[in-house]
Formats: C-alpha cells, sequence, structure tokens
C-alpha cells in the first residue's frame, strides 16, 4: 500500500514537472517568435494571404460559438459573447 | 431564415449574415440539436452591430441522468441571445461591447463584455484587453424558486503580431473567478463503508469559489495562395487542482476558386480535481466536499474533423457560401466507475451570406 502511494506521488511529481516544463517551452517559443516580429515590416500591399477569411479572427462565427459554449462546459473558458451555460446536457 | 434574409436586406459594407445547425450525439445516450444564427451589420464606416441567435435542444439519457434525476431521461430546449457593438475610435483604437442571455428552465445567465484593442501604426501588433461578467441561477426544471446562483468574473489579455507576409500569432491570458452555487443539483454522490456494504447517497458538494487561469499561444500561416494553416496550445489550471493542455490543428486547402476543404484535430488532456474520487469509501463519515462529475476527473480526448465549402457565387451583390462539416471525438476518463470512454459524433450544415 506504502509503496503504491509512493509510486503514484512520484508518478504525479513527474507529471507536474513535464506540464511545467511543456508550459515554460511552449511560452519561451511564443515569446521568442513575438520578439522576432518586433523587426518585421509587412506592408499592407503584402498581406494579401493574411487578409484571406481562413486568417482572419472570427471567420466563422456560428462554428466559433459551438466550440465556446463547449469549451466553457468542459475547459473552462468563459469567452466573452459566447453562449451561457445549461443546455448541453452536461450540467 | 426570413429573419436572415431581412436583416441582410439592410446589410452595407463588411456585412455578414449566417445560418448553422449542429447535431451533436454520442454513445452514452445524449442528443443535442444546436441552431445558430448570427448577423454583423455596419451601420456607419465606423461602426459594427451584432446579433446571435442559437439554441441547444437536448434529449438525455444518459448514465448520469438516469442514475440520478430521470430513469427515462429528459428533454429539454435552451435559448440563448446576444447583441454586441463595435466601434472604432480612431483609425487604430477600437473599442466593443456587447450582452448575452441564455435561459432554460433550470439554468439561466445574463452575462455582459466590454473590450479594448489597440494597434501600433504600422499595424504590426495589436494588443486586447477584454472583460466579461455573467450572473448564473441553477435550478431545477419544475421548481420556482433558484437553488443558487453564481457570480462570474473573467479579463483576458490578448497580444497579436505580424510576423511575416505569410505568418500571424498571437498570445493569450485569461483569469477567470467564479463565486456561488457550482454544484449539480440533481447530482448526488454515494458514500460507502470500507466493506462496500452500506451506501448512503448526498447530494454534490463542491467549493463555492473557483480561479481559473489560462495561456494560448497560436500561429496561423498561409504557406501557399491555397493553403492555410493553423497551430495553437492552450494550457489552463484552477486553485481546484485540474490542470488541462489542448492542441489543436487544421489545414485548409483552396482546391478551386469555390471549393474549400479543410481538416482539423484537437488533442485535449485534463489532470483531476484535488477532491475528486472515484469512490469515496468513509462512512459513517461524510467528506464536506465530495463530487462524482467526471468533467473533474482525470481524462483526455481525442477528436478530428473535415469541413467542405462551397462558394456558390454573388448574388444580389452577396458573396454566399454553404459548408458541411464533421467531427468524431474520442474521450477517455480514468477513475470513473461507469463510463469509463465516450465516443461522440458532430456534424453541421451551414450557410452565409457576406460582401
Amino acid at each position: 500500500m506504502t509503496a503504491r502511494c509512493t509510486r503514484s506521488r512520484t508518478r504525479h511529481t513527474r507529471r507536474s514537472w513535464l506540464s511545467a516544463l511543456a508550459v515554460g517551452a511552449s511560452v519561451a517559443l511564443f515569446m521568442s517568435l513575438f520578439l522576432l516580429a518586433g523587426c518585421a515590416t509587412v506592408q499592407p500591399w503584402e498581406r494579401g494571404r493574411l487578409s484571406h477569411r481562413t486568417m482572419r479572427e472570427g471567420a466563422e462565427p456560428e462554428a466559433d460559438n459551438m466550440a465556446a459554449h463547449e469549451a466553457g462546459a468542459r475547459e473552462g473558458a468563459l469567452t466573452p459573447g459566447a453562449s451561457g451555460g445549461g443546455g448541453c446536457g452536461c450540467n | 431564415m426570413l429573419v436572415l434574409l431581412l436583416t441582410a436586406a439592410g446589410a452595407r459594407a463588411d456585412d455578414r449574415v449566417g445560418a448553422s445547425v449542429f447535431v451533436h450525439s454520442d454513445d452514452d445516450g445524449l442528443l443535442v440539436v444546436h441552431p445558430v444564427a448570427t448577423a454583423v451589420v455596419a451601420v456607419q464606416e465606423e461602426t459594427h452591430v451584432s446579433a446571435r441567435y442559437d439554441a441547444d435542444v437536448v434529449s438525455a439519457a444518459t448514465v448520469d441522468v438516469r442514475t440520478s434525476a430521470s430513469p427515462h431521461g429528459f428533454d429539454e430546449t435552451r435559448h440563448g441571445g446576444g447583441l454586441g457593438v463595435t466601434h472604432d475610435l480612431t483609425r487604430t483604437l477600437h473599442l466593443g461591447l456587447g450582452y448575452g442571455i441564455s435561459y432554460s428552465p433550470d439554468y439561466m445567465t445574463h452575462s455582459g463584455a466590454a473590450s479594448l484593442s489597440v494597434e501600433d501604426d504600422q499595424r504590426i501588433h495589436t494588443v486586447g484587453l477584454s472583460l466579461a461578467a455573467a450572473y448564473d441561477s441553477v435550478g431545477r426544471t419544475g421548481e420556482i424558486d433558484w437553488v443558487g446562483h453564481v457570480t462570474n468574473l473573467a479579463s483576458e489579455l490578448s497580444w497579436t503580431a505580424v510576423l511575416s507576409p505569410v505568418a500571424v500569432m498571437d498570445l493569450v491570458g485569461a483569469l477567470e473567478w467564479k463565486d456561488g452555487y457550482q454544484e449539480n443539483p440533481y447530482r448526488y454522490v454515494p458514500i460507502e463503508s470500507g466493506s462496500g456494504q452500506s451506501v448512503v447517497y448526498v447530494t454534490e458538494e463542491v467549493p463555492d469559489q473557483r480561479l481559473r487561469g489560462a495561456l494560448r499561444g497560436r500561429l496561423r500561416l498561409a504557406p501557399e495562395d491555397w493553403l492555410f494553416l493553423r497551430g495553437s496550445y492552450r494550457f489552463h489550471m484552477d486553485d481546484w487542482g485540474v490542470a488541462g493542455h489542448t492542441v489543436r490543428a487544421r489545414v485548409a486547402a483552396e482546391a478551386s476558386d469555390r471549393w474549400l476543404l479543410s481538416l482539423n484535430g484537437r488533442f485535449y488532456s485534463q489532470r483531476a480535481a484535488s477532491f475528486y474520487q472515484g469512490t469515496y469509501s468513509t462512512l459513517p463519515y461524510i467528506p464536506d466536499i465530495r463530487t462524482k462529475d467526471r468533467e473533474l476527473a482525470h481524462s483526455w480526448y481525442l477528436a478530428g474533423g473535415a469541413r467542405v465549402e462551397y462558394e456558390m457565387g454573388g448574388w444580389l451583390g452577396f458573396a454566399w457560401r454553404v459548408d458541411l462539416r464533421g467531427e468524431v471525438k474520442w474521450q477517455r476518463y480514468f477513475d470513473t466507475p461507469v463510463l469509463p470512454q465516450r465516443t461522440s459524433v458532430t456534424v453541421g450544415f451551414g450557410l452565409s451570406i457576406e460582401r
């Protein structure tokens, strides 16, 4: 019993460290890319591909609303403007 | 649809009206039909108003419902709506305000949100701040009084950067505070004796307060004129001990001037709440905090889907598009006495007009 608890605690500690490492590495990667963006100069006439609707934020509001509703119930996210709680068979 | 067309009739530049129906079904007896319609109309060059209506028509005979609330399951409908306005205060400073309401016989939410975003002169960087508040009322169907209420406060800080002519990245940090009744009023938790011979069922009890934080990074790429990629990673954790990772990826390709095909995938992994137990064997002692909510258990899921969009062409000055999508999700729960896994399918059909 004690050995099982110790093994479980060790596994839990290892998982916490891996989580912290994954988050730290991701933040470092994104921050590096943001710093690179400081050097970028993209003129309006160079943004043709970026203006495509699949690259725009909120281009599919109906699907975004459905995803935000589900994320609020399952993954802990109150998205401003999204549907409120209840009704998804999960409350 | 008539309402959509009437709204579209008053539309100006940058206007969009869309409607979709999603059907979600799983192998645990849950069926949800989710119609949603949205409209954005530019009332002036710098001011847009938006409106949304959505509903969940739920038919549930899940194992949780059959063992806790109703042996035959239940049918219920939730209605939701929202109104919003965005205004460009200057060329680079934008303000947004919104209100939403959601109602079902046992759950009601009022929510409000405000957002402010600012861009630099070159429009390379955009920083945004959103604040939202919601007030939920929780009850039981058929009873006049609510069982309890929840106050939600949320904030979100975002930073978007154009990295190159083919790449955009954003980083979002969010905090949410919930205070109030967060239990499920239908849910009863079995408390067993050590031998398992005696069982008593008591109402669920979870802490009244919950503080959640989340961090998300996302990259959008357009390596070719016809190819668009996006990937994101989100980490969230709260003071109940839940921590989760979400990885998303999507590939979209224009097969021709009219056809857009896309594939998407998601992986989610979650650590259990510190007080969650699959079985409480503590009788005669009854723990102050107890739950059998499997969404608080250790779990993970894998989801994959596809979407096809067809542009029908211009008519009445609008681009008309239809889309069809489908997604399969397989979720695995750990330390849950019943329903260790669940498979669900979501399909959707949509129509939108835009100019």
